[in-house]
């Protein structure tokens, strides 16, 4: 049976979003790359939108400025290396309650999985880098200039460098 | 996260998306996807919940390794494992974020008359 996409929002809300919010339609032309490996000879990386960054070290996304131009959300990416250990993660989204995947970030993106699943042999490895952005871009039609333009690409080029095959995301 | 999908796809990396809005994997397309009915912020589930953490993952390996052809997006059915309406407004921030307070006029307008 099909899942319900708008069961956990307000019923106001979900009737809001579902009558203002653009999305980028290119649906007729969704690119698709075949696995080219057995899932235990492939090397894996993750991604997020969830807003994670490493307590401490990182500039948290720019959550100030949404405050002030509540229509703009910052298109930045944090690395989040593969080793981080449990409480080095914090959240900076406005958009969600950041409670549970500060005290487990695994439920956003899971290291402590993939790394069980290179142990287990399921999977063939999981490269030393590991994303994150914050998934809201702007309303109704979000922004997407900065991501297709400047930070995709140096994403990509990273995975690329680290030999990564396939990747997981985990939206926000 | 859409555009991000497509993007690297185009760029040679297969991917996989976990996600709580199937409806809009569906409409603006992914190469592939797996939906799961739980709250935003959460889509492997609660902290500490490895094992659900793990089932959803295979499954969206499951997902990655098998499919074929791009818009390949199955629904997940595992139940959330928690109180529902409580649940309604724990995901939520604890104060609205900046879009929804400007919005909260036109929001509420939504709601149904009568």
């Amino acid at each position: 049976m099909p899942i319900d996409s708008y069961k956990w929002l307000p019923y106001s809300l979900a009737a809001w979003m579902q009558k203002y919010y653009q999305g980028p339609e290119e649906k007729s032309s969704t690119p698709f790359t075949p696995l080219a490996k057995p899932l235990s000879e492939t090397r894996f990386a993750l991604l997020t939108t969830g807003g994670l960054y490493l307590k401490e070290q990182q500039e948290p996304f720019d959550v100030a400025r949404e405050g002030l131009e509540p229509e703009w959300g910052d298109p930045s990416f944090r690395v989040i290396p593969t080793d981080t250990l449990s409480g080095e993660i914090a959240v900076a989204h406005t958009h969600y309650n950041p409670v549970d995947a500060e005290e487990d970030f695994n439920i956003l993106l899971p290291l402590h999985r993939f790394h069980e699943l290179k142990q287990s042999g399921e999977i063939g490895s999981l490269a030393p880098s590991a994303y994150s952005v914050m998934g809201y871009q702007g309303h109704p039609m979000p922004d997407y200039t900065q991501w297709r333009e400047k930070y995709g690409p140096e994403m990509l080029e990273q995975m690329k460098s680290e030999g990564v095959e396939a990747l997981l995301l985990t939206p926000a | 996260m859409l555009v991000l999908a497509r993007m690297f796809e185009r760029g040679g990396i297969s991917t996989i998306l976990v996600t709580m809005m199937p409806t809009w994997a569906e409409k603006y397309g992914v190469p592939r996807a797996v939906g799961v009915e739980f709250p935003f912020g959460h889509p492997l589930g609660l902290p500490g919940e490895t094992q659900l953490q793990m089932t959803v993952i295979h499954d969206a390996l499951k997902v990655l390794q098998e499919a074929t052809e791009p818009n390949t997006i199955v629904h997940l059915d595992h139940p959330w494992p928690g109180d529902e309406t409580q649940w309604r407004r724990q995901w939520q921030p604890t104060g609205a974020s900046p879009l929804i307070a400007k919005y909260l006029d036109q929001i509420r307008a939504m709601r149904p008359r009568g």
